[in-house]
């Protein structure tokens, strides 16, 4: 019985053997597939490297216990080593902590600079930033490392240059300016993108300037020049066209007499636009100076009274003087000092409509000499009345752009007043009028240069 | 103590008038904070106006000197009149401040 077959026991023995067997193959297959594919990998990275390829992002393989691990690992070590490595490290030295603001030479060196200085890596990853480029984007300085640099600089034009540089590792540098989102003003920040280290992995360095202040002073001298070129050349063509008449016509005495007279006043126009030229010049090289002599006040304002009082007849204004009887001494430069009542006086002439009133008062407060120019023109609004004595600074009115000038007047007149150790301050209201109140020390003395 | 403020260009120029002192100092101290803020560390003092500075004065603007110092900054100083320069000197601190004469120098050093 037997011989009539194999047990049934040991084919159960054979089947579980060979199942045994296939799934330990299998497992052997699995094994070896996933060591493979770490090879093939690492393989393809070699390749790309051998391409080129210098990004660590892209050279990296799966994160993986053993040979994924130990490349990895080797790659890292090679980007510590690297250029920008030794440049990250410089700015860490001697134990300071380049990220939040430790006291390493390098980084105290960086800090010294009014310059923002960050540097990226290929993630995108704020590696370094130094003190002025946590003021220049509005960000705490200890935030900023670790970062992606996409959350704190919005500009997609600086971005892109960021991206393009890692991408291409171009030596190139790439400069743009940014209006500042977050600013109040108009505040301009200059980005220059350029990458860094030689080899292993690429960085960008990004160097932000703050260069507000130079634009605003191109479009001030733009704009001067454009305005003093109008401004000059009014008197210029009333002269010439008096002087046609005088020349050309047969005039009545009358007649001649108004022309000339005409031709005397654009001429005095001229000689205190290209004065007042020269003035804020001085002060442009810090020169600015005054004699220090007794003013006799009183004399000063009645030809202010003479000069002004035929232009305001002209203009159908209401022009008083409340003048008191006597007058304390002041010390300066009379023909500075007169140069603001000019200017303070003048500007009330020609921004008060036709039938306005301007009131010049003086009088004594404790000890200064307070002058007044009231007038019922058209007013400056609060944003304009902040900047007005900023030189090359007009209103922001479509009746202020109807009249020539500089925007220098009052920015002269107020550096006078300083000078002398006083001040000009400015009450106004649009379309109510305006006071500009102009003191002096009384018996003061002028200061060296203008303040 | 009345502390002046006004914008030449992009610069913030404050101009605290009369003595720096005491309680005072704080007024200078959070202005000058808020104008470094405001205009990107863009700041002058015209100290034309101050009269004298006592300790707390000048801890003020040590303050505001020390938070433009980490922006790569100098807090610039125009108009010191002798009584404070001499303040400045006897407590070896003026090195700690760019003096210029006048108000538009100091605003020139930002071109």
């Amino acid at each position: 019985m037997a011989e009539q077959g194999i047990p049934l026991s040991d084919d159960i023995g054979m089947i579980a053997a060979a199942s045994v067997g296939a799934v330990v193959v299998l497992a052997a297959f699995a094994w070896l597939g996933r060591k493979l594919r770490v090879m093939l990998h690492i393989r393809g990275a070699l390749h790309a490297f051998g391409g080129g390829e210098r990004a660590l992002g892209a050279l990296k393989v799966a994160d993986r216990p053993g040979v994924a691990r130990a490349w990895n690992g080797l790659l890292e070590w090679r980007r510590e080593t690297s250029d920008v490595a030794q440049v990250d490290k410089m700015l860490r030295s001697k134990g300071g902590t380049a990220q939040s603001g430790g006291g390493g030479t390098g980084e105290r060196a960086a800090d010294a600079l009014w310059q923002g200085v960050i540097v990226i890596d290929e993630q995108q990853v704020m590696r370094y930033a130094n003190g002025a480029a946590a003021v220049l984007m509005r960000q705490r300085r200890e935030a900023l490392p670790g970062v992606d640099v996409r959350r704190v600089i919005t500009d997609e034009s600086v971005l892109m240059a960021i991206g393009e540089v890692l991408e291409t590792g171009s030596r190139q540098r790439r400069v743009m300016d940014v209006g500042d989102p977050k600013a109040s003003d108009s505040s301009v920040l200059r980005y220059s993108v350029r990458a860094i280290g030689t080899t292993g992995e690429r960085m960008v360095l990004v160097v932000i300037e703050d260069v507000t202040q130079q634009r605003i002073s191109d479009a001030a001298q733009h704009a001067f020049v454009a305005q003093a070129t109008h401004e000059l050349r009014t008197p210029l063509t009333n002269m010439q066209l008096y002087v046609e008449q005088l020349i050309d016509d047969e005039l009545s005495p009358r007649e001649r007499d108004s022309a000339l007279n005409v031709i005397n006043q654009e001429i005095s126009r001229l000689d205190r636009i290209v004065g007042d030229m020269l003035s804020i010049a001085e002060i442009q090289a810090g020169n600015l100076h005054a004699k220090s002599g007794e003013v006799r006040v009183q004399p000063l304002l009645e030809q202010l009274q003479v000069d002004y009082a035929e232009s305001a007849r002209q203009k159908g204004l209401s022009l008083e003087f409340d003048l008191p009887p006597k007058y304390p001494s002041i010390v300066g430069d009379r023909e500075k000092l007169a140069i603001v009542l000019h200017n303070l006086l003048g500007n009330a002439v020609k921004y008060t409509p036709e039938g306005g009133k301007i009131t010049v008062s003086v009088k004594e407060e404790g000890d200064r000499l307070v002058t007044e120019v009231t007038d019922t023109g058209i007013g400056i609004s609060e944003e304009d009345a902040a900047r007005v004595f900023e030189r090359f600074v007009r209103a922001n009115d479509a009746r202020v752009a109807a009249q020539t000038g500089t925007g220098l007047g009052l920015a002269l007149a107020r550096d006078i007043a300083r000078l002398h150790s006083g001040d000009i301050t400015l009450r106004s209201e649009p379309d109510v009028g305006s006071t500009f109140s102009f003191w002096l020390p009384i018996g003061g003395s002028v200061r060296a240069k203008a303040a | 103590m009345q502390v002046e403020s006004e914008r030449q260009g992009a610069v913030t120029v404050l101009r605290p008038r009369g003595p720096l002192i005491a309680e005072d100092a704080d007024v200078v101290r959070h202005k000058g904070g808020e104008a470094i803020a405001d205009s990107l560390g863009r700041l002058v003092i015209d100290a034309s106006a101050i009269v004298y500075v006592d300790s707390k004065g000048i801890e003020a603007l040590l303050d505001l000197a020390d938070e433009l110092s980490d922006a790569g900054q100098v807090l610039k100083l125009s108009g010191t009149n002798e009584t404070m320069r001499e303040a400045l000197e006897l407590t070896e601190t003026a090195g700690m401040f760019e003096h210029f004469e006048d108000v538009q120098s100091a605003v020139r050093s930002f071109l």
